[in-house]
């Protein structure tokens, strides 16, 4: 393998597909970036840490093909100390090493055969369907702080991927609050279908995707999903598994909503918030004709209150509710109103976007005295 | 002849002896089953009243167990069953009000 490669370009490709890199792995092979030259094409590169893979080309200047495979950690410390200059890149493949030569750096770095390298698996079978990547990265930011950490319950550490006829959704749910986004999308699908995506594939996806409006491709079998979007192909092995029911947890019907300012509730809880946390996190919202109370006490530090204006429909009330869940879901939504939905105190609270109807979220509130 | 009239008669004669003593043992007999049939039909309405009252305290005794159980701290719905909880839960609550409601 023979080529030269723009320091940034490289540099840039290697952060990309790094992610997918296996930090902890028994096999050595897969702490490595695949490379494969290919004239005309350009440079490949591919990480696999066989729970997700990533693959992106960049431009280079292919003097002679080949395929090698170099630790990723090292190699991107290399590129990202370079100078910003044309790489010349070469592999000996006699003693497997590459030599990475920038101006007057000179590196060499010992890598491994490429033929053991896991390549990225075909989705076959696949049902397939484009979707403007900006928006999904929304339904991702709207619903990814739901999931659940426990691994004990690996169906809940995912968010769960809806399709049904003209409609995309995106649920995740710790069993104490759930997430709920959906958009319309253009599809021929004449039934539901239904995967569970890792909680790290929405993560990365998250990041990965850029602020460009551009289609995504979406490929989908019943092991894995992959997304194509801005040269970037990225592969994820779904969950096994079934998700919960989310939609019969999902209230229909009301006692009392509540319009209130989103930025202005936030800030409120987060200023309330800062007594709440020295003791067991828990706010209570008093929900009255015309504003809303914000408060908290704690028996050793003191108490807080906050006023905020409401219009409210419907009965007065009072909640207790987890700061933190409700700071989650005011700081990732961007509408300028919410609107909060109360049924009882021990009933869940629902939060939605005002005006638009594509996003619910429930948190359950905290038993008085508990 | 006579003789003959008179032995033909005595036969018939015997003949419709043994039927009506036959007719009134296939009588008896379903007599006996009617009233079986009754007392089978009684205790059957009977047991069925037993069985439906079991079932309906077994239920209402299950709702009762999920509700021990989630008060003592654990989940009792699906997807976190017998797992500690750190608060109320959505879907052991759905599945306690259900429960509940079909009582």
């Amino acid at each position: 393998m023979n080529l030269t490669i723009n320091q940034k370009d490289f540099y840039h490709g290697v952060q990309i597909v790094q992610r997918a890199v296996a930090s902890r792995s028994t096999l050595p092979i897969l702490k490595g970036i695949y490379l494969e030259a290919v004239k005309d094409k350009g440079l490949k590169l591919i990480a696999n840490n066989l729970e997700m893979g990533i693959e992106y080309w960049v431009k280079a200047n292919i003097i002679e093909e080949g395929i090698f495979v170099l630790p990723a950690n090292e190699l991107s410390n290399i590129l990202r100390e370079l100078p910003a200059a044309e790489i010349s890149f070469q592999v000996d493949k006699s003693n497997y090493q590459a030599k990475i030569n920038c101006l007057n750096s000179r590196f060499t770095l010992k890598g491994y055969q490429a033929d053991e390298f896991p390549q990225l698996p075909e989705v076959e079978g696949a049902l397939s369907f484009n979707f403007n990547a900006l928006t999904f990265r929304e339904m991702i930011e709207e619903v990814k702080f739901s999931t659940s950490t426990d691994q004990t319950q690996p169906t809940l550490t995912g968010g769960l991927l809806v399709l049904s006829p003209g409609e995309i959704s995106l649920v995740a749910t710790n069993t104490y609050r759930l997430a709920y986004s959906k958009r319309e999308i253009n599809n021929d699908l004449d039934k539901e279908v239904k995967v569970i995506l890792p909680g790290t594939t929405l993560n990365e996806l998250n990041h990965l995707i850029g602020d460009e409006e551009d289609e995504m491709n979406i490929l989908l079998n019943e092991s894995y999903v992959r997304f194509t979007f801005n040269e970037i192909v990225f592969i994820s092995r779904l969950i096994e598994g079934q998700f919960p029911n989310y939609k019969q947890v999902i209230p229909v019907d009301f006692k009392s909503s509540v319009k209130i300012d989103r930025v202005e509730f936030l800030n409120a809880v987060k200023r309330v918030s800062l007594i709440a946390r020295l003791d067991s996190n828990v706010i209570t919202l008093n929900v009255n004709k015309d504003q809303m109370s914000i408060s908290s006490t704690s028996t050793e530090y003191g108490d807080a209150l906050e006023l905020v204006e409401i219009e409210l429909e419907g009965e007065e009330q009072t909640i207790n509710i987890d700061a933190n869940y409700l700071m989650d879901v005011l700081r990732t939504l961007k509408s300028e109103l919410v609107n909060i939905l109360l049924i009882g105190p021990l009933n869940p609270l629902t939060i939605r976007k005002y005006p638009e109807d594509n996003y619910i979220y429930l948190i359950m509130p905290v038993r008085p005295g508990a | 002849m006579d003789k003959e009239v008179l032995s033909i008669l005595a036969y018939f004669q015997e003949h419709l002896e043994e039927m009506s003593s036959r007719f009134q043992k296939l009588k008896d007999i379903t007599y006996q089953l009617y009233k079986e049939n009754r007392e089978l039909k009684k205790e059957n309405e009977e047991l069925k009243e037993i069985v439906f009252a079991r079932k309906k305290e077994k239920k209402g005794g299950a709702v009762s167990n999920l509700l021990h159980l989630y008060r003592e701290g654990y989940h009792v719905c699906h997807p976190s069953f017998a797992e500690r909880r750190k608060g109320d839960c959505l879907f052991c609550q759905q599945l306690i009000d259900n429960q509940l409601t079909e009582d």
